[in-house]
């Protein structure tokens, strides 16, 4: 088997004021994933993904890249590596296509190698009509695009997106991931994206971490935590609007508005059982929808266990000092 | 001191005092420039080996400090005669001191958290030793107790270098003075490099 994209073993962090970032992290990204590690704000994600591109100090642990150990020859894996950042890092008083070539140089492409490339993802990404404009006139959504062109101009065979949508609108968003799944499909691209739009990671990755408190809560396939999802939750637009919250047994139901109901449907119940009864009453749904996205409510559940599990470990000694 | 060496004088301290201004504050602006704008971490993520990315913002100082320390020399050459008794040793001192005041501005920048940290050292530290530093006169001409003090400026030895290149004096060996100053850069380098290699700054 080949040796996986990205390798970690036994990661720890700690700071300097002896905050714990990451407890011993394990993870493995095969080479061709489209992988998500997801985790709520300060979980982790951007700290272990900074230890992998070598903006962060790792404290202890193992991190390998296509097999090469980062603490044996860091720069031979950093041409391995391409990455988007959280925030925008390039300086903002250049021209967008200086700001692509002086990457490629870094990474040792020379100015004639570079040129045709850049032209191909500048124009690829929308861009290449804005090459001689200063990139702090760019758009928001116009310089997340450049930080993604950047980090492909020395191809890198794993690159890692670290909420790369953050503030793009919905029509830029998606033209975004049609252009992921084409690197990662077309090029053999494994990538490693970190999002907290959870329809995102449903729609692009094969396989996901769920990080939390620096320690991964899951790691499995998008597929398997699905079919894990016990509950979901439906929002249904009534008819006419209902005074009462109508009864069916066996079945969560709560009124939200006058004309919108919310519907809780465990594993092995059937909407149809629903509707007839609500039919019987003499309601009629007009339309229906997810409440949340399904992964959504899967990362909001682990999450909260994951919180709870914490909060019981930090009870537990206070609970035998308390006997002692 | 006559009018005239009185002159040659200055007009030395101008251009060396120009060339270590402008070669530290190049390289500590723009250094912090990228720290303020996180571009250094395009850098810091690709494959570039740190004494790489340390000498090219050396390079970039020195370039601008002996490009402003050549402009000052052309303007002056409309107002004095400069004799130049050791050209060689003068073009060297002064490449040696943008270098080492560039190293000097690297670290500093490091360092610096805020703009206010990397103006503190040239107002506060390098501007008084550039001026004590026998720049506008010669520590000869100080009493025993200073001029025991002046030798542990390091911009002394730059100075004398030098003035020594332009007129063939010095108030110090000239051999000593340049072993010196190479000692600060080599010291002052495998400190920034030590740094840069730590993350110092720049790394969480």
């Amino acid at each position: 088997m080949a040796e996986p994209a990205l390798s970690i073993r036994g990661l720890t962090k700690e700071y300097g004021n002896g905050f714990q970032a990451l407890k011993g992290i394990d993870l493995d990204v095969q080479q061709g994933d489209f992988f998500a590690l997801l985790g709520p704000n300060g979980a982790g994600k951007s700290t272990t993904l900074g230890v992998v591109c070598s903006l962060v100090q790792k404290t202890q642990g193992k991190v390998s890249v296509f097999g090469i150990d980062i603490d044996k020859d860091f720069s031979k894996a950093k041409y391995q590596i391409g990455v988007v950042p959280q925030e925008f890092n390039f300086n903002q008083f250049e021209k967008v296509l200086d700001i692509v070539l002086a990457q490629a140089g870094y990474y040792g492409m020379t100015r004639r190698e570079a040129l045709p490339r850049a032209e191909q993802l500048l124009t690829d990404l929308g861009l290449w009509d804005k090459r001689n404009g200063s990139a702090r006139m760019l758009s928001g959504g116009m310089k997340r695009r450049l930080m993604i062109a950047r980090a492909l101009m020395h191809r890198p065979r794993l690159l890692i997106l670290d909420e790369p949508t953050a503030g793009v609108d919905i029509e830029l968003r998606r033209s975004m991931w049609e252009y992921m799944r084409r690197i990662n499909r077309d090029e053999g691209t494994t990538i490693i994206l970190t999002t907290h739009y959870l329809e995102e990671a449903e729609s692009l990755c094969r396989n996901i971490a769920i990080i939390n408190h620096g320690e991964i809560v899951r790691n499995t396939s998008v597929r398997e935590l699905l079919s894990e999802l016990s509950r979901e939750t439906f929002l249904l637009d009534l008819a006419a609007p209902v005074s009462d919250t109508p009864v069916v047994e066996g079945f969560d139901i709560q009124r939200v508005e006058a004309s919108q109901l919310s519907l809780v449907i465990h594993r092995g119940q059937r909407l149809n059982d629903v509707f007839s009864a609500l039919t019987e009453q003499g309601l009629q749904v007009v339309s229906m929808r997810n409440r949340a996205n399904r992964l959504e409510e899967m990362f909001v559940s682990m999450v909260e266990s994951s919180q709870t599990a914490i909060d019981q470990r930090a009870e537990q000694p206070q609970a035998q000092e308390a006997r002692v | 001191m006559d009018a005239g060496a009185q002159r040659d004088q200055t007009l030395h301290a101008l251009i060396m005092m120009s060339v270590i201004t402008n070669s530290y504050s190049n390289v500590a602006s723009s250094f912090f420039s990228n720290k303020f704008q996180r571009s250094i971490e395009e850098m810091m993520v690709s494959p570039m080996p740190n004494w790489v990315i340390l000498s090219g913002f050396i390079f970039g100082g020195m370039a601008r400090g002996l490009g402003v320390g050549l402009i000052v020399t052309i303007v002056s050459l409309f107002f004095t005669r400069l004799t130049v008794e050791h050209p060689l040793l003068t073009v060297l001192v002064v490449v040696l001191t943008s270098a080492l005041f560039s190293i000097g501005g690297f670290i500093n920048a490091l360092l610096a958290n805020k703009f206010d940290d990397i103006s503190i050292v040239p107002t506060f530290i390098l501007t008084p030793l550039t001026y004590l530093g026998g720049v506008f006169y010669s520590i000869s001409m100080l009493p025993d107790f200073w001029q025991g003090v002046s030798m542990l400026n390091p911009i002394l030895y730059m100075v004398n270098v030098f003035r020594y290149g332009f007129l063939g004096v010095s108030d110090i060996p000239v051999g000593w003075a340049l072993a010196a100053v190479l000692g600060f850069i080599v010291v002052l380098f495998t400190i920034a490099l030590r740094m840069l290699e730590r993350g110092k700054g720049i790394r969480s």
